[in-house]
């Protein structure tokens, strides 16, 4: 029992990992296309499958998927959410503006992939819309290139 | 319990460091060599005839990702059927062949894999240029956290308090005797493909090489590595089934875990989870601790450090306590020798990697039952081999698996 006016022993948080780890061939290549505006994806060499973000392995099949397949800017809204919370270094805190997120399947993948959407509202998001990609404006290879996808016409 | 036998061992080449691969891809390589082990043996089975997979992957900080296991459960084909992971520090391998035992033994699965992979050294700081350090953290974090650990305790001080403890108690192993174990093991991993450190040195050489932690030296201490091991194991009834012809049962799982506070044990000088986890794993496969050394053809021991396997001698009984120092210098665990310990180098030879050194351990010991180690193949008389796995904090936790090829035995 701790008397009350007792002063407990406090460590410091002694678990931390700093250090640089390699992506792999695949994801690597994956970057240094966002950097170029460019989707690259993988196909596997017996189904066909097209995997963005890509991956060199095809697990149903069991065999290397390590062809590279240039990919479009275009895709479609397969399923979104909306949050109005964000979480930031120090805590987590309500946002002024509600952020939208969705998986997209970019014209010509068979899989999905977690990406913000921009340049509109909740209200106009509908499953099945077309989207585009909208680039970050200083390109620097890693995930943050992507700054979302926006609804094409009328979505 | 149903019977179980191992049919299929991958193991990839262990490396300092694998450039061009994640740790998903090493688990893919070694989970299709034990399916092309299976293949070549006329073994006609794919990754979709595997019903379930036991995972052994030790550590987050190496893989630098929480629940590794998931990601490969989908690179090797495995999405829709049931996986477990397990960790228990450098024992973490053995453990998943127990594990996987237990999977087929139990009638949850007939096939199953049992996979390991570790991928440290991206643990590697580009701005200081280092990767041990980073490696040695990930690990010292394995130390209790509240007082071991900030008080400066890491796996080379924790061992050799144990073995320190143990020369005074029983008088063994001396330093030259430890120094043979380096010499023996990174000898035999001459012949092995696989191995991370073949070397032919002398007493002297492991005598001269900078001081670690007193008395290891760096020839004592085994290096870590990148590697991934797999084992396809099958019951009796699938064994039947796929027309096994060279089945090797496993017929012994023992592991015990003792105190990790190596100070509130009777005896410091003695692993408590080795002698425990032998015992069990004999008397389950119905062999005798005192004779055990008559009883096995093959043991591939843990020897994360040389005096850990001259102290795993005693411990496992194939020497009376005390006089593990003197068998090694009269050629006992030598190939050839009365009883061949790691014919295949060990961890000392081969390398260190941590999910994945009991399972190559394990599928070593049942290719040699086999008769499938090539160049490194040790002569089977009776039939039987011994895996040992241990490893965590003060060596807590300890697993051994007994193998047997009927074959072998007519
Ligand atoms: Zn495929």
């Amino acid at each position: 029992m701790l008397e009350e006016d007792q002063e407990i022993f406090i460590t410091k948080g002694m678990v931390r990992a700093d250090f640089d780890f390699w992506v792999g061939l695949v994801m690597d290549k994956f970057y240094d296309g966002l950097q170029e505006k460019k989707f690259i994806g993988t196909k596997c060499s017996k189904c066909g499958k097209v995997f963005l973000p890509p991956r060199n392995r095809c697990g149903d099949c069991f065999v290397k998927a390590e062809e590279f397949v240039d990919l479009p800017e275009t895709g479609i809204l397969k399923n979104f959410t909306v949050t109005t919370y964000k979480i930031t270094e120090r805590k987590i805190r309500k946002v002024k503006k509600d952020i939208m997120v969705g998986l997209v399947q970019v014209d010509g993948a068979d899989t999905a992939m977690l990406v913000p959407i921009v340049n509109t509202n909740p209200d106009n998001l509908k499953e099945g819309m077309k989207v585009s990609v909208v680039w970050a404006k200083k390109l620097k290879g890693d995930p943050q290139d992507i700054a979302g996808f926006e609804p094409v016409g009328d979505g | 319990m149903r019977k179980v036998a191992i049919i299929g061992v991958g193991i990839t080449p262990f490396l300092s460091r694998y450039l061009d691969k994640t740790y998903f891809e090493l688990a893919y390589d070694a989970t299709k060599l034990a399916l092309n082990d299976c293949n070549k043996q006329g073994i006609e089975i794919t990754h979709k005839d595997l019903e379930s997979t036991v995972y052994g992957i030790y550590n987050e900080l190496f893989e630098r990702q929480f629940m590794p296991d998931i990601f490969i459960n989908s690179y090797i084909g495995m999405n829709d059927k049931p996986g477990t992971r397990i960790a228990s520090g450098g024992a973490t391998g053995g453990y998943t062949v127990r594990m996987a035992y237990a999977e087929v033994a139990s009638g949850l699965s007939d096939l199953c894999l049992c996979l390991g992979v570790e991928k440290c050294n991206d643990c590697y700081d580009e701005k200081t240029g280092a990767t041990t350090p980073q490696v040695l953290n990930a690990i010292a974090y394995s130390a209790d956290m509240t007082y071991e650990y900030p008080m400066g305790m890491m796996a080379a001080s924790s061992y050799v308090s144990m073995v320190n403890a143990h020369f005074e108690e029983f008088g063994s192993p001396s330093e030259e005797q430890m120094a043979l174990v380096s010499v023996k093991n990174h000898g035999n991993a001459i012949n092995n493909p696989i191995a991370q450190s073949p070397m032919k040195i002398t007493v002297e050489d492991v005598m001269n090489s900078r001081i670690i932690c007193y008395p290891f030296k760096m020839l004592d201490c085994c290096l870590y590595s990148e590697a991934s091991a797999c084992l396809i194991l099958a019951s009796e009834q699938k064994v039947k089934e796929l027309g096994v012809e060279n089945p090797i049962w496993i017929t012994g799982v023992g592991a015990a875990n003792t105190d990790c506070f190596i100070g509130n044990r009777e005896s410091i000088g003695r692993l408590y989870s080795n002698i425990n986890a032998a015992k069990a794993a004999y008397k389950m496969a119905g062999l005798d601790y005192d004779n055990i050394k008559n009883q096995i053809d093959v043991a591939e021991l843990h020897d994360a450090f040389s005096g850990q396997e001259v102290i795993s001698y005693e411990e496992l009984g194939f020497v009376p306590f005390g006089e593990g120092g003197k068998w090694i210098e009269s050629g006992g665990p030598e190939i050839g020798g009365e009883l061949p310990c790691c014919p295949s180098g060990g961890l000392i030879g081969c390398g260190h990697a941590v999910g994945a050194t009991g399972i190559m351990s394990t599928g070593e010991a049942a290719l040699q039952l086999r008769g499938d180690a090539d160049k490194h193949q040790v002569t089977i008389e009776k039939g039987r081999a011994l895996a040992h796995s241990i490893g965590g904090p003060g060596a807590a936790y300890a697993a051994i698996i007994i193998m047997e090829n009927e074959e072998a035995k007519k």
